[in-house]
């Protein structure tokens, strides 16, 4: 769906994206990352907006500089920003873009008219889209996105701005869109919940620069237990010894550190460490690995 | 009876070509555009001038007619009052035959030689001329056929392109491209497969649009109109360069004014502030070029302004008294200059992204 290889994006002296690496297959990618990591740069320089400095990249096998007028054919643009046209009825507007990416007059009239009802905007499509409230706005950038029928969608903060009814309903179209309609999503967010609720792979960056990738269920450990652990007595010499029976660990707050344990074990090598090394177990509780925790100790890493 | 699926599907249709992508842009600009009540307004007003002219030119040739029938009562035909039916014609050699021979007809003919001044009635063209000519045997070196001259057409642009023209690049141009950037919409734009510059055409083509239908269409039609009235295929090859010079002259000021408004709203991204600049540069230029030429008698200011460099060009192409003491090259220069520094900033300002460094 996506390749990119060594991209790098500068605003003037300012490294915006720094020699980024990922090639994602889809059918939904989130991309996660902090405020000023370079998500909405990304999606710009995959629909070409902006000129890399170094490095290649293509969207469904396009070159995103030498075949950006191909890309943008077959990719569906969500912005981030409030983005409209004044005096135009929601109808009218996703009619002039429909045109606009080749469409027959009837066909993207037919078409409006669909998408419309599709995202849930059939009863407010005479009305001026300016008079829109922020949810449906939302909502009628995702019409503008779908009406060309493209074969992958980007979109930057779909659901910025709207309410828990609304994002949930929002989540519930791009899930149907990836899974049911066979369009390719990637979805730039800083909202975990919601890359969890619609992707199944993910790209974290951090301060330009790809800091996780990968599925999300590998990385939320899926293969793997987790539990927080703290002991008493000797710690360095609990860990040495969980790591001489293969297990992984991690420092966590207060003082405890988490153990991955492999799915089909239990936590009999846990109380067999700690009574090797003399430590007490005061604290043992079973986890399961959320995305947030990968995202955050990624950020965190990077940060260190 | 079933019920309709309103669920997402595949749209299995073909795109069409790239080509005329700009032309969606320029459709649904000029149907925006006529929404505006005050652009109704001003598309009534700018008719006015035009009916004006084509009832100075129809009258023209109805005086012909008055005085034909004022002739046929009085016996005498003032040759002079008949505008519309009088042909110009120089002969070589003896003309006496050629005049005796018009007057066997019964045509009034006034002037020494060699060049006569030829009222013809109604019904009659130049063929009727060349027709006596060829008789008598007398060569005709140039015939020049009736009505308005080429300065009429010129005149008749002039005021055509003053303030009705600057209000309407004013409503129409302002808010084209500052609107788009205002409400982030450029990116949605170029987020679909148009480059930035079907972008420009297409609103080039909006603001074009409007004003060839103030300039270039009525000026076409009047020649139309005038060689119709004529009714001799004389006037076409006699003023043939007459339609491709309104061509010129409209638009070379449809194209100066339409790049300096979208430059100006591309770069403000507000319309009141790229009208006010609009109006500057069509009111104050003038101004200024005026008070500085007046106050150091030196011609060369003029060329600040905007408006007096579409008139010193335009003088030029329909053969015009210099408009000021500046070659007309000059002018048409620094218009090429302005046309060239406003596309450069639309190519600066329209992207998908601003990127501020």
């Amino acid at each position: 769906m996506i390749e990119i290889e060594g991209l790098t994006v500068q605003y003037g002296a300012r490294v915006a994206l720094d020699d980024v690496s990922f090639s994602v297959k889809g059918p939904a990618v989130g991309l996660l990352g902090p405020n000023g990591a370079g998500k909405t740069t990304l999606i710009r320089g995959l629909l070409g907006f902006l000129k890399p400095a170094r490095g290649r990249g293509t969207v469904l096998g396009n070159s995103i500089v030498a075949e950006r007028l191909k890309v943008r054919q077959l990719v569906g643009y969500l912005p981030e920003d409030d983005c409209l046209i004044p005096d135009m009825s929601a109808v009218r507007f996703l009619t002039y873009f429909g045109e606009l990416c080749g469409m027959p007059k009837t066909d993207a009239t037919q078409r409006a008219h669909e998408v419309l009802h599709y995202v849930g905007l059939g009863e407010a499509r005479y009305r001026n889209v300016e008079t829109f409230s922020a949810g449906m706005k939302q909502r009628i950038k995702l019409a503008q996105a779908l009406i060309h029928d493209p074969k992958l969608l980007l979109l930057d903060e779909p659901t910025n701005g709207m309410d828990p009814a609304g994002r949930e309903e929002m989540l519930r179209l791009i899930g149907d869109i990836s899974r049911e309609k066979g369009i390719g999503v990637l979805v730039s967010t800083h909202l975990l919940p919601d890359v969890e609720a619609v992707c199944d792979e993910v790209v974290v960056l951090n301060k330009g620069t790809v800091a996780v990738h990968g599925k999300i269920a590998e990385l939320q450990g899926e293969n793997r237990k987790v539990y927080e652990v703290r002991v008493q007595g000797n710690r360095n010499r609990f860990c040495e010894i969980l790591v001489r029976h293969g297990y992984e660990w991690k420092e966590w707050k207060d003082n405890m550190i988490k153990v991955l344990v492999p799915e089909n074990e239990g936590t009999a090598k846990i109380f067999a460490a700690a009574k090797e090394s003399d430590n007490q177990i005061r604290h043992l509780v079973f986890e399961k690995s959320s995305l947030e925790q990968v995202f955050v100790e990624s950020v965190k890493d990077r940060k260190e | 009876m079933p019920v309709y699926d309103q669920s997402y599907k595949h749209w299995e249709g073909t795109f069409k070509s790239h080509a005329f992508r700009w032309w969606v842009i320029t459709k649904y600009g000029i149907k925006t555009a006529f929404k505006k009540k005050s652009l109704k307004l001003l598309s009534m007003l700018a008719v006015v001038p035009f009916i004006a002219f084509a009832v100075y030119i129809y009258g023209l040739t109805n005086l012909g007619k008055v005085a034909f029938f004022v002739s046929e009562l009085g016996g005498h035909t003032p040759v002079a009052d008949i505008a519309a039916r009088e042909y110009e014609v120089e002969v070589q050699g003896d003309a006496a035959a050629f005049v005796q021979g018009l007057s066997d007809e019964g045509i009034p003919v006034s002037g020494q030689g060699p060049t006569y001044r030829i009222a013809l009635p109604d019904e009659g063209n130049s063929k009727l001329i060349l027709g006596i000519a060829r008789k008598t045997g007398t060569e005709i070196a140039r015939i020049v056929p009736p009505g308005v001259k080429e300065t009429f057409y010129s005149q008749f642009l002039r005021v055509e392109s003053g303030l009705l023209f600057f209000i309407l690049v004013l409503v129409v141009g302002s808010g084209l491209i500052a609107k788009d950037i205002k409400f982030n919409a450029l990116q949605i734009y170029l987020a679909k497969p148009i480059t930035g510059t079907d972008y420009v055409v297409g609103k080039l083509g909006v603001l074009l649009f409007f004003l060839l239908m103030v300039t270039l269409v009525p000026g076409i039609i009047l020649f139309l109109f005038q060689a119709i009235l004529i009714g001799d295929s004389l006037y076409f090859r006699h003023y043939w360069w007459v339609p491709a010079a309104i061509f010129g002259y409209s638009l070379l000021v449809a194209f100066s004014a339409s790049s300096m408004i979208l430059a100006l709203s591309a770069l403000s991204g507000n319309v009141r502030n790229a009208a006010a600049g609009g109006a500057a540069v069509f009111w104050f230029t003038p101004m200024v070029g005026r008070i500085l030429q007046q106050s150091t008698r030196n011609d060369n200011y003029m060329l600040v302004s905007l408006p007096d460099n579409w008139t010193s060009v335009g003088s030029a192409i329909f053969g015009r008294e210099r408009w000021f003491d500046v070659p007309w090259g000059w002018s048409l220069l620094i218009l090429m200059t302005v046309m060239l520094l406003c596309t450069a900033a639309l190519v600066r300002r329209v992207r998908g992204v601003e990127v501020v460094k």
